[in-house]
């Protein structure tokens, strides 16, 4: 399963054009699928049969988009203005690699030098119209000849493994909830399971809207990577939750209750069965959660995350350990609703 | 009117754990109607009727700290449900449904400038909190004339108000649906779910509203006690002049004086009634009330028992 990830964190996919990990998974799924298909706006959905059918419609949900850049402007020097798809703090991305487009023209985020810079900008965060992408290009023609307005721009996709299990790779989130949904659908299912690999979370849950009206769940879980602050600077419930301590099961985050019956049931299937938990000490970001609760008369969800450092930067960290506890709690929830 | 509120402003049901608040709902309603509860906890009531389908919606969920870390000293750093007033809450006593209590404070040295949520914490004398815990204010309800103070008028007003809409509706001819949703404070979430249930072909939502007749407040010209407030315009909704007009109309066949209120502060479950399916011709029916979000709020009874007259005689004439 670790393979599967690092296999989809690889692939470029930013929020609207989420097809390379659209194409790559339903590849994948298809020799273990019942029904799969495309929906509107590119959310892919499979259906699997199990061993029986459970009381209300069950779906497992994640979504297959990244946080990028979009290019907005390329100037007659030959350097490329651009936007954010999704939230990225603009510190994180100075100096980073950026692959543009479909043909992967590579290039680098750059600033100001600090030389220019007075000490009262130093100060504050730099703004968007003050980085771009420095694609070696000699001016805007040839720069025009490479690149388009409105192409898509992904990090660099090296993955590195660190000390502990601890995994470097862009697009943790949410290329862990696809990689543990697609392992669990080429498996034997205690019941018939809708798997929704969903586009656009990061520009505000928009795959996940039709997707649910489409499919009426009854119970969804929404499978993530959430934000992990345990560095050096944060203090006590600030460090929100930590790598390596088990899937995180949020009560509550920025965009969602989530339904209280459910986060007991997968607490107690974690505790009775040795699988350490933890939740989020802040209430903060959101999931596919929040379009799947609201959707037609309302439906009940939970999330099993992965605690993933830098999230939303070019360079995630998460602990292997927790995405293998996050499946296996999954299945233990599964099976808990085998009738 | 008064020991109604009372019932309903004592359970326990800050956003997302309402079902002790359902439950006590559920029991008054069960005699004037068939209640159900849906799949996030609205819960509703159905009266069958021949006439047009309505929906009257009130919210039962409250504000509330949730308990999000305890710290080594055992004090406990909490999120807010809703648009908690900090300043209103600090040094406040509040309960959270395991039986715990505590006070509300803050870091010492904090200036009141520098209020936040992550500045402060509970307090709860040791007794432990588990993740996720939620805490409300405590405080009697307390009944000075006509008036009433205590905590979550904000919306238990609005539920006695649609309680008792239920018990004077014998004469309606609506297919009346009375809804008591979930998770208002914190982003209108029950009611939009409720209404695509519902599909109704016009709805009321009931809620409290800010009055102005304190000191110091400049804008708005709303009442404590000056009759039910027909509301026009609020964040989430432009009220539908169909339904405006029908409260109008209600009111004035039993000679009850209405006030008027377009306001670019607040929502209601209006904001997403009308937004769902194909959209529904939404309206608000307001109760006003003294400072809102905070632990002692006021409003009028004899306006709550104006609210459900104005309320049982449109369901008459639909």
């Amino acid at each position: 399963m670790i393979d599967t990830i690092k296999t989809l964190c690889r692939l470029p996919g930013p929020s609207g054009w989420e097809d390379a990990v659209r194409d790559w998974i339903a590849a994948e799924a298809a020799p273990y699928a019942d029904q799969m298909m495309t929906d509107a706006l590119g959310s892919l959905l499979v259906f699997k049969k199990g061993r029986s059918t459970p009381k209300e419609p069950v779906l497992l949900a994640a979504h297959m988009d990244e946080v990028g850049v979009v290019i907005r402007e390329i100037d007659d020097e030959g350097y490329l203005r651009f936007g954010f798809l999704g939230g990225v703090d603009r510190r994180v991305v100075i100096g980073k690699r950026v692959w543009i487009g479909k043909n992967r023209i590579p290039g680098l985020i750059g600033m100001k030098p600090i030389h220019l810079t007075t000490a009262d900008e130093r100060k504050t965060m730099p703004k968007l119209k003050d980085l771009y992408i420095d694609i070696g290009a000699a001016d805007g023609d040839e720069a025009r000849g490479l690149v388009q307005l409105g192409d898509f721009g992904v990090f660099d996709d090296r993955v590195l493994e660190l000390q502990n299990d601890m995994l470097r790779a862009k697009a943790i989130d949410d290329r862990v909830g696809c990689g543990i949904l697609l392992t669990l659908l080429k498996e034997e299912l205690p019941v018939d399971t809708w798997f929704a690999f969903t586009v656009q979370e990061e520009v505000g849950c928009r795959g996940a809207f039709g997707a649910a009206f489409r499919l009426q769940p009854g119970v969804a879980v929404v499978v993530e990577g959430t934000t992990a602050a345990d560095g050096p600077a944060s203090v006590g419930a600030r460090k929100v939750c930590l790598p390596g301590h088990g899937p995180v099961v949020p009560f509550q985050d920025g965009g969602t209750i989530y339904d209280r019956a459910l986060f007991e049931q997968i607490t107690r299937l974690a505790d009775a069965n040795g699988i350490p938990w933890q939740t989020k000490t802040l209430l903060s970001g959101g999931t596919d959660a929040q379009a799947i609760q609201r959707t037609r008369a309302g439906c009940r969800v939970a999330a099993i995350s992965a605690a993933v450092r830098y999230i939303h930067s070019p360079s995630c960290v998460g602990c292997t350990r927790d995405f293998e506890q996050m499946a296996a709690l999954l299945r233990l929830l599964l099976a808990d609703m085998e009738v | 009117m008064f020991d109604l509120i009372r019932q309903l402003v004592l359970p326990y049901g800050p956003s997302g754990r309402e079902t002790a608040i359902a439950d006590t709902i559920e029991a008054l309603c069960a005699p004037y109607a068939q209640c159900s509860r849906d799949a996030l906890g609205n819960v509703i009531a159905h009266k069958p009727g021949p006439g047009r389908r309505v929906m009257i919606a009130a919210h039962m969920d409250t504000l509330g700290l949730v308990a999000t870390f305890v710290d080594d000293d055992g004090f406990v750093r909490f999120g807010t449900l809703g648009g908690v007033n900090l300043a209103a809450a600090l040094h406040q006593r509040v309960r959270f449904d395991s039986g715990v209590t505590g006070v509300v404070r803050a870091d010492s040295g904090t200036a009141a400038k520098d209020l936040a949520v992550d500045k402060c914490y509970i307090d709860t004398c040791g007794q432990p909190v588990r993740l996720g815990e939620v805490a409300v204010f405590t405080g009697e309800p307390e009944q000075v004339g006509d008036l009433v103070i205590s905590p979550y008028l904000d919306n238990r007003v609005g539920c006695a108000i649609a309680v008792e809409l239920l018990r004077r509706s014998a004469g309606a001819s609506a297919d009346l649906y009375v809804v008591f949703t979930v998770q208002e404070e914190v982003g209108i979430r029950g009611a939009g779910v409720a209404a695509f249930a519902v599909a109704p072909e016009l709805a009321v939502a009931i809620d409290v509203t800010g009055a102005s007749d304190l000191p110091g407040c400049e804008n708005g010209s709303t009442k404590v006690g000056a009759g039910p407030i027909i509301k026009t315009l609020d964040r989430s909704t432009i009220s539908h002049p169909m339904v405006t007009g029908l409260l109008e109309q209600s009111a004035a066949a039993l000679g009850i004086a209405v006030q008027h209120q377009a306001t670019s502060r607040g929502g209601t479950d209006a904001g997403a009634i009308s937004l769902s399916r194909g959209g529904v011709p939404t309206g608000n029916l307001a109760i006003a009330n003294r400072c809102t979000h905070t632990p002692n709020e006021i409003c009028s009874l004899h306006d709550a028992e104006q609210c459900a007259a104005v309320l049982a005689e449109l369901v008459r004439r639909v």
